[in-house]
C-alpha cells in the first residue's frame, strides 16, 4: 500500500468517529404514539433466563412475559385498539439497551435490574420481582455460609462479579476466594457441576431455573446469605411518563389484586415448561418486601 | 472531556474489578482529562486500567499462541511431505482433525471435556476428588495457559496446510540437484527446499499470525480476561456502547497493522534476488 492509501484509510476512520460523535442525543420518546402510528407492541424478551423470561418452542414464555402481556392489553384498552399487534423479539444482556434506545422494542420484559446506573439512560416501571443474590453448591460439599468458601474458587458469568458480592458483605472480610468466570449461567453451573468450582453466585432465580434444568437436581443445594437484593422492572424508554403511567398501574395492580402471587406459584412453585421440572423456591425476603409496598425505586 | 454527545469519560468510572490494584498511569491518564465520572478515591480501578490490561493479555497470548503454532506447525508440515508414510499419516490426521473443529468447540473441548477423561485428582477449587482434578486447577489458576496451548494447536494445522503446500511448490528439479549433490534428505531440506518454502508462503504465515490475534479473542470462552473480555463486561455494566466500539475498534487495526509491518520488515530482511516478493 502506498502511503496515499493510508491516509485515505485514516481519514475514512477519522470521518467515521466524527460522524458517531455528532450522533444526537436520545431524545425524549413518546411510546404510545409510536405503538398507535405503526399498530403494533413490540416486547422484548430473553431467551434462556427460565423461570421469568424464556423460550418454550419458539414462544417467549415467563414469569416477566406474563407482566408485560397484561401491560400490552392494558394499552390496547387504553389507545381503543383491541385489534394491535404484539409482537415479540429476543435480545441479550448486552443488546437490551441499545433496542430499547433504538426503538426497535417498546418494553423489556427480562432480568433486568432495575439499576440507578441505567437509569440515566432507560427508564423502569414498578418493580415486577425482587432477586436475592446467593449462590448453588453441591448438597454434598456441606458448604453453608461464605466462611465455607476460603481458599475455595468461585464462580460468576462474566459481567458480574462474585468477589464485588462477598467484598461488600461484611462477613467475607476475613475470607480469600478464587475467582473463576463461565462464559453464561450454563457454563458457570457446569463448573460447579463438574467439581472446577465450589459455589456459584448468582440471582436466585437463575440459580433454581439451572438447578430445576440439571440431570440431578437434589445434588444442588441454594445456601448462603442474601449478597445483594435486586429488583427487577419492565424497562421502558426514559422520560416517558405516557407509558410508564400504564406500566406502573398495570404492575402496581397486579401486586395488589394478588395476580402476582399466582404467577409467583404458576412459575416457580409448579412444573414448568419445557421439562415440567417444579423450581421450588418459597418468596424470598425481599420478593414479600416488595409485595408489601410495591415501588420503582433502583438500586 | 466531551466529544460530541457521547459519554466519553465512561472510561474512567469505577470498574466492578475490586481484586485488582489501581494502575498508576490509568489514574493520571483520568486524572489529567478530568472526566466527570473519574472519582480518586473509587475502591476498584478504572474500566481504561481493565482495558488496558486487556490488551497486555491479547498480545502476549496471540503471540506465544503463534509461535507453538509456527513451530509445532513447521514440524508437521514437514513430516507431511516425507516419504515416511507412518510420520505423513499422522500429521494428516492431526490436520484433519485440528482444521476441521472450530475454535470455540475446541477450547470448550479442553475446559469441559478433556478433564472429564482424566483419572480422579483432588480439585482446589471445590476441595473434592474429582475427574481431572489438576487440569481444573490449571483452568482456575492458569487459564491463559490452556487457552494458549489449544489456539497454538488449532493454528498449527492451518500453519502446517501453508508449510506443505510451500515445499510442494519446490520443484523436483532443486531437490534432485541437491541430492545429485550428495545432501542426505535431511540436509535438502534445510539448504535448499525449506528456504525456498519458507520464503514463499511468507505471506500467507503473516495472515495466518494476523488471524492467531483475531482468534485469541475467542479466548474469553476460557475465563481469560483479554481486551475482548474487558469490552463486553464493560457493555454490560455501563450500556456505553458506541464508546467503547469506537475506542476498540482502532486498537484492533493498529495491532494487526503492527503485526503485518513487523512480517513485512522480516520478509524484506530475508529477501533473496528472484525469489518471492521480497516485501513488496
Amino acid at each position: 500500500m502506498t502511503s496515499f492509501t493510508y491516509k485515505r484509510l485514516f481519514g475514512a476512520i477519522a470521518v467515521c468517529t466524527l460522524a458517531a460523535g455528532s450522533m444526537s442525543p436520545a431524545l425524549a420518546v413518546d411510546t404510545l404514539a409510536k405503538i398507535k402510528s405503526s399498530g403494533k407492541i413490540i416486547i422484548g424478551h430473553r431467551e434462556s433466563s427460565d423461570p421469568i423470561s424464556y423460550v418454550v418452542g419458539g414462544k417467549p414464555v415467563g414469569y416477566a412475559v406474563d407482566v408485560c402481556n397484561s401491560v400490552a392489553s392494558e394499552i390496547k384498552k387504553q389507545l381503543n385498539m383491541p385489534n394491535l399487534k404484539v409482537e415479540y423479539k429476543a435480545v441479550t444482556s448486552s443488546t437490551r439497551i441499545p433496542e430499547l434506545l433504538a426503538g426497535n422494542i417498546d418494553m423489556e420484559c427480562g432480568t433486568t435490574t432495575n439499576s440507578k446506573q441505567r437509569q440515566q439512560q432507560v427508564g423502569f416501571s414498578t418493580n415486577y420481582y425482587a432477586t436475592e443474590v446467593r449462590m448453588v453448591v453441591k448438597a454434598s460439599s456441606n458448604i453453608k455460609s461464605l466462611a465455607d468458601l476460603d481458599g475455595k474458587a468461585v464462580v460468576t458469568t462474566t459481567g458480574t462479579t462474585s468477589d464485588k458480592y462477598i467484598k461488600m458483605n461484611e462477613k467475607g472480610q476475613a475470607i480469600n476466594v478464587q475467582n473463576v468466570y463461565g462464559k453464561d449461567h450454563a457454563d458457570s453451573f457446569a463448573m460447579v457441576a463438574s467439581g472446577r468450582a465450589a459455589a456459584f453466585v448468582m440471582d436466585d432465580n437463575i440459580l433454581a431455573g439451572l438447578v430445576a434444568k440439571s440431570s440431578n437436581p437434589a445434588s444442588f443445594a441454594i445456601v448462603g446469605p442474601v449478597l445483594s437484593s435486586e429488583p427487577y422492572g419492565i424497562m421502558l424508554a426514559k422520560d416517558d411518563p405516557g407509558i410508564k403511567a400504564i406500566a406502573d398501574r398495570v404492575v402496581t395492580g397486579m401486586w395488589k389484586s394478588g395476580q402476582m402471587d399466582a404467577l409467583y406459584k404458576k412459575w416457580f412453585q409448579s412444573p414448568i415448561p419445557p421439562k415440567n421440572a417444579n423450581l421450588n423456591l418459597a418468596p424470598s425476603a425481599s420478593f414479600l418486601k416488595l409485595k408489601a409496598n410495591p415501588t420503582d425505586a433502583g438500586i | 472531556m466531551s466529544f460530541g454527545s457521547l459519554n466519553w469519560t465512561a472510561f474512567c468510572a469505577e470498574s466492578n474489578e475490586y481484586t485488582l490494584d489501581k494502575a498508576a498511569w490509568a489514574e493520571s491518564v483520568c486524572k489529567a482529562i478530568g472526566g466527570s465520572s473519574y472519582s480518586p478515591v473509587a475502591e476498584a480501578p478504572t474500566w481504561l486500567q481493565l482495558l488496558g490490561a486487556g490488551v497486555i493479555t491479547m498480545v502476549w497470548t496471540a503471540v506465544v499462541a503463534f509461535l507453538i503454532a509456527f513451530f509445532l506447525g513447521s514440524i508437521l508440515g514437514v513430516i507431511r511431505t516425507l516419504p515416511n508414510k507412518p510420520l505423513a499419516f499422522i500429521g494428516n490426521t492431526y490436520v484433519e482433525i485440528f482444521r476441521n473443529i472450530p475454535l470455540i468447540v475446541q477450547l470448550f473441548f479442553w475446559a469441559f471435556v478433556f478433564p472429564e477423561l482424566l483419572p480422579l485428582s483432588l480439585s482446589s477449587g471445590s476441595g473434592e476428588m474429582v475427574a481431572g482434578g489438576w487440569w481444573k486447577n490449571v483452568l482456575n489458576n492458569q487459564p491463559a495457559v490452556i487457552g494458549v496451548f489449544a489456539l497454538g494447536l488449532y493454528t498449527a494445522a492451518r500453519v502446517s496446510e501453508h508449510i506443505r503446500a510451500g515445499i510442494e511448490t519446490v520443484s523436483r528439479g532443486q531437490k534432485f540437484a541437491a541430492y545429485a549433490m550428495g545432501f542426505s534428505q535431511a540436509q535438502a531440506y534445510r539448504y535448499v527446499v525449506l528456504p525456498i518454502a519458507y520464503r514463499t508462503v511468507w505471506p500467507t504465515i503473516t495472515s495466518e499470525a494476523m488471524n492467531t490475534f483475531k482468534n485469541s479473542a475467542v479466548l474469553y470462552a476460557l475465563s481469560i480476561l483479554n481486551f475482548f473480555a474487558y469490552t463486553k463486561t464493560m457493555r454490560e455494566e455501563t450500556s456505553q456502547d458506541v464508546v467503547i466500539l469506537i475506542l476498540s475498534t482502532p486498537v484492533y487495526l493498529v495491532i494487526t497493522y503492527s503485526i503485518k509491518y513487523v512480517m513485512a520488515w522480516i520478509e524484506k530482511r530475508m529477501a533473496v534476488p528472484g525469489l518471492g516478493s521480497g516485501g513488496k
